[in-house]
């Protein structure tokens, strides 16, 4: 479960987030919206630790995570720009987080394998990241987050830049997957039928 | 390609790290620094000797041309880089008794700044080799001398003496007044000799050249193994040969002194001072020194060189240098 | 955050101790405002600022006729022998003034203002094809070929699509190219004939010649302020890059017959001008009056060097030796620095100018001032270093600081932070994410950058002849030595020399 206590965020001076709190339970999804600019993407940078806050707590399975430097904190993101190192393989790409807590290569593979399965491009794991199509970078993307198996899964605007049919599809993908792994998540988008789709509970932020 | 690359250097560091702290020994009781221009070239081991004799050990510092030498040395004075200097010339000793930068100095040795000249090109074209200073302005050697910049070249500055010691004040600015536009002005030795002689390898126009005394049998002693010299393709016109002193003397502010003045002794002995003229082309000035058989066949040292003395460069040098520049620029 | 304030800490520190201090000691103990006013209002003096200025852009402009063009080949086409090109093209750089003079004054044959564009143009392209070759590459040719299909003819597409993205790497070479020429020193005063003056020559010559140091230091405080100027006219405007661009490899397209010519033409014509000069050097260490003979390279590989007493091993060690320390300290340096800049401190966005003002410091001051303020500043114990030989290096990486903070910067400002952001989200500490996303992601600058600074050091001849040494003659020091004394030997020896120098130096520069 994610619990945001009065989160204040402030950038050059000017708050951007005020006094926010909300609560996630576990394995649930909360979509958070309003309109472009309002600092939904923030919300889920402050989540992460990438962003200073001025106050608020931030807690995942009542554990505090507000002092905890980001890699610590155990939170999957997927961006818009899907952000795969480019100088690694799909395969390197998805490993990574279970290099960095030091898995054992069989069991690196092991799970590399099964989060391809899961994102449904099996044969995908020796791939340039430069040959992948929009659709097919994203689903690499959410198969990296979710490799580390991380309490928290956070997805900022996820959809956006697909053609609908590829949409359409990755939508359903991601909700049996969220629903599959019990997987506790923040949606950011703008849209409000992605965010009915894929989610229990909502937020709307307005400036 | 890089590994080879990587190996080939490690290997050569290797072997610079490993000469260098063998010769860094610094476990001997008592040390003295020489400093000197880049262009001191001691025969190896010719410090050997005196540190038999002392127990002393002789560090050699070098450290840019003679003038950057001088520069810096006036810069530092009393609390020097050395203990004993080698290279003040006599074109710089006023500079030097200025600041005050040497408790005492020796002449150390002597050399002539001369026109040397291409043999080959003068034989085989109809114009003779000139014979004196006044010749270079006649017609047919017009364009056949090249000389260098005298306010950064110590053999530049050492001809310009040479004219005005020997057209005197007054008549000398004529003489460069009727060489405007015929002499070749290079800015320093090296393209002088190297690019623009025709007598060496730049293979130059010019077949007249400000050059030293000692430079001939140095063309002996290095020529190319396979297309050995018997004798210098170049020869010396001593009526224009100015003399050159070098002086060693020790710096004010040297710890060292006692020891710094036994050094300048060795200098100046029998031993050093025979090793003078292969390994730095300089005449020695101890005459119980004796010459190789190289430099008395072809080195020159006139008999009746010009001079300035040093009391007349430090009066007038900045003035003539004026002048001159004012001449041919 | 206190560290890596630290890290900031350390490229000025090394800048402030071996730089400005000395340089204010200086100015401190030679400055006279009645010489400086007498230097302001000199006819001669004058004539002789004016001459820096205009044979500094005159230079500029030929480097960048011959320069932009080849850039532009070797950035859009893959072609047999273009990394041997580039290699040719970049290494001269840091070759020592007296081996291109002497290679350019072999060719033309006589010293003035066409040898010395030419001996420049040497030099600088090199400049040009480093800093602006890598955002060339990047810039991915889809946008062109998108603006292509959308009408615009190709100089349009270079208008309006290339330029505003080369545009701020061109700006900043220019700005180096122009200081380069404004104060380069072993070119002028040895291609340019004894009637050119700059005012760099004008230092060297008023301090060390005449011993005149108050006009040297006016001379030195007006250089500087010139360079400044120029420096804060081309500021770098902030570039904006999106991920997608950063790629680790150029694309590479093959080229159509008919464009085929000015690829050739743009890469062979400044191949000509800058492999001249170097042919030169490898033909005269065979060659006297005519006469061909292998013996100098013979003696030099055999370890003699004619008339010194050093051997050729020892020579090429010293250098070695010196130019991976230069390199490591250097690249350091420079990776802290380019760190620094290149975080998104929006509190701090002074700090981020000041940091490349100062580390651009090296670029300005002239080498004569910098060479009198080292020994005049560092001879008091516990600071009695003038000596030391590992004052040598030192400078030497204070030299090459603002060359490679210029290759380092831009590249990790490609490096977009939602890729350092993602890895630290999957676990990596900061220590993992530094090396493993931007160390990897570097790799190439990072090459690019040790090759800049241990060639920069091989060939540095300026300040380390001011600094005393003992029994560490380097590989310039040597070629000065053999090339400036009489004897066919020991001439070619010196030409030997200069081309293991040439070879060395593309060897060390043609990692990337």
């Amino acid at each position: 479960m994610l619990k945001v206590t009065n989160l204040s965020v402030s950038y050059a001076g000017t708050p951007i987030i005020s006094e926010l709190s909300f609560e996630v339970p576990t394995a649930t999804t909360l979509a958070i919206t309003g309109p472009s600019g309002v600092g939904k993407s923030t919300v889920l940078q402050a989540i992460c630790g990438l962003v200073r806050i001025s106050s608020g707590a931030i807690s995942v399975d009542d554990r505090d995570i507000t002092q905890l430097p980001t890699h610590k904190r155990g939170i999957g993101m997927v961006t818009q720009s899907s952000d795969l190192f480019p100088h690694l393989t799909v395969s390197q790409n998805i490993a990574f987080g279970l290099r960095m807590r030091g898995a054992s290569p069989r069991e690196t593979s092991d799970r590399v394998e099964e989060m391809l399965e899961l994102v449904g491009l099996p044969d995908f794991s020796l791939r340039e990241i430069q040959s992948l199509s929009g659709g097919e970078a994203r689903r690499i993307a959410l198969a990296r987050a979710l490799a580390p198996s991380p309490s928290i899964l956070l997805l900022d605007e996820p959809f956006t830049g697909l053609d609908d049919e590829i949409r359409n599809s990755l939508m359903h993908q991601v909700r049996a997957i969220l629903q599959s792994s019990s997987m506790t998540s923040v949606l950011v988008t703008h849209d409000h039928s992605e965010a009915d789709f894929l989610s229990s509970s909502a937020l709307s932020l307005l400036s | 390609m890089k590994r080879l690359f990587v190996f080939i250097f490690a290997v050569t560091s290797l072997a610079a790290c490993t000469s260098t702290s063998s010769e860094n020994i610094q476990q001997k009781p008592e040390s003295v620094t020489l400093l000197a221009y880049d262009a001191f070239t001691p025969e190896p081991g010719i410090f050997d000797d005196f540190t038999k004799d002392t127990g002393i050990d002789v560090k050699v510092v070098t450290g840019g041309d003679s003038g950057v030498l001088i520069s810096k040395a006036i810069l530092t004075a009393g609390n020097p880089e050395g203990d004993v200097l080698w290279g003040v010339d006599n074109t710089m000793l006023s500079r030097a008794e200025q600041a005050s930068l040497l408790m005492s100095y020796e002449p150390v040795n002597t050399g002539d700044i001369c026109i040397n000249a291409d043999k080959e090109w003068f034989a085989s074209s109809d114009v003779p080799m000139p014979t004196r200073l006044e010749d270079l302005v006649l017609p047919q050697y017009r364009g056949l001398l090249v000389t260098q910049d005298p306010v950064a070249s110590s053999p530049g500055l050492g001809f310009l003496l040479g004219t005005i010691a020997h057209f005197g004040e007054g008549k000398w600015q004529k003489f460069w007044e009727a060489l405007k536009g015929y002499v070749h002005i290079a800015p320093d030795w090296t393209t002088a000799y190297t690019v623009d002689f025709s007598g060496s390898s730049g293979n130059g126009k010019y077949p007249l050249v400000v050059s030293y005394g000692s430079s001939p049998p140095a063309e002996v002693l290095y020529a190319d193994p396979s297309n050995p010299l018997t004798e210098p393709t170049t020869s010396v016109i001593e009526s224009t040969c100015f003399r050159q002193t070098e002086y060693a003397g020790v710096l004010r502010g040297s710890t060292n002194s006692v020891a710094a003045e036994a050094l300048v002794t060795y200098l100046l002995g029998k031993r050093f001072q025979e090793s003078m003229p292969l390994s730095l082309f300089v005449f020695p000035v101890n005459p119980d020194a004796v010459l190789p058989d190289l430099f008395v066949k072809f080195a020159v040292r006139a008999k009746n060189p010009l001079t300035v003395s040093p009391q007349d460069i430090e009066l007038n040098r900045e003035q003539w240098l004026n002048e001159w520049r004012a001449l041919l620029l | 955050m206190t560290t890596r304030r630290l890290l900031s800490f350390l490229p000025v520190g090394f800048v402030a101790v071996f730089l400005v201090l000395p340089f204010l000691n200086a100015i401190a103990t030679f400055f006279s405002v009645s010489t400086t006013r007498d230097v302001l209002t000199n006819p001669s003096m004058l004539r002789i600022i004016w001459f820096s200025l205009w044979q500094a852009v005159l230079s500029v402009l030929v480097t960048m006729i011959f320069a932009i063009p080849a850039t532009w080949a070797l950035s859009r086409f893959q072609f047999p022998g273009a990394r041997l090109c580039r290699g040719l093209l970049t290494a001269p750089f840091v070759l020592p003034s007296i081996v291109v003079a002497a290679g350019v004054l072999a060719v033309s044959q006589r010293t003035g203002v066409v040898s010395i564009l030419w001996a420049h143009v040497v030099f600088n392209v090199a400049v040009v094809v480093r800093l602006v070759g890598p955002r060339w590459e990047f810039l991915h040719p889809k946008y062109e070929s998108l603006a292509a299909t959308m009408g615009a003819s190709p100089a349009q597409t270079f208008v309006y699509i290339v330029w505003p993205n080369i545009r701020s790497a061109v700006i900043s070479a220019t700005a180096l190219v122009f200081t380069y020429c404004f104060t380069s020193f072993g070119v002028i005063s040895i291609v340019g004939g004894f009637s050119r003056r700059t005012v760099e020559t004008e230092i060297f010559t008023q301090s060390v010649r005449l011993g005149n140091t108050d006009v040297a230091i006016a001379l030195a405080i007006i250089q500087m302020i010139v360079v400044l100027l120029v420096f804060q006219i081309s500021r770098p405007s902030l570039r904006q890059f999106s991920s997608v661009d950063v790629i680790t490899h150029p694309m590479s397209l093959f080229v159509k017959p008919r464009g085929r010519w000015i690829v050739l033409a743009s890469v062979g014509s400044p191949v000509i001008v800058v492999s001249l000069p170097l042919v030169a050097t490898l033909i005269r260490s065979v060659s006297y009056r005519g006469h061909i003979s292998f013996h100098a390279w013979t003696t030099v590989l055999g370890g003699t060097l004619p008339q010194l007493t050093v051997s050729t091993w020892r020579v090429i060690g010293t250098s070695l030796l010196f130019s991976a320390i230069t390199a490591v300290v250097t690249v350091s340096l420079a990776l802290m620095a380019a760190q620094q800049m290149g975080r998104q401190w929006f509190q701090y966005p002074e700090q981020r100018r000041i940091l490349r003002f100062i580390t651009s410091l090296p670029l300005v001051v002239s080498a004569a001032t910098l060479g009198l303020g080292l020994v005049i500043t560092f001879n008091k114990d516990p600071f009695a270093w003038r000596s030391h030989t590992w004052l040598i290096p030192v400078i030497h990486a204070l030299i090459a600081l603002p060359v490679a903070i210029r290759i380092l910067e831009p590249a990790m400002q490609a490096i977009p932070s939602s890729l350092r952001d993602n890895a630290a989200l999957l676990g990596a500490s900061p220590w993992h994410t530094w090396l493993r996303i931007e160390i990897a992601l570097l790799r190439p600058a990072l090459l690019r950058s040790v090759g800049i600074a241990a060639a920069i050091s091989l060939g540095e001849f300026g300040v380390t002849s001011f600094l005393t040494r003992s029994n560490s003659t380097t590989m310039t020091m040597a070629i000065t030595q053999l090339l400036g004394r009489p004897g066919a030997l020991t001439q070619q020896s010196g030409y030997v020399l200069a081309s293991l120098l040439i070879v060395l130096t593309l060897g060390v520069t043609s990692r990337a």
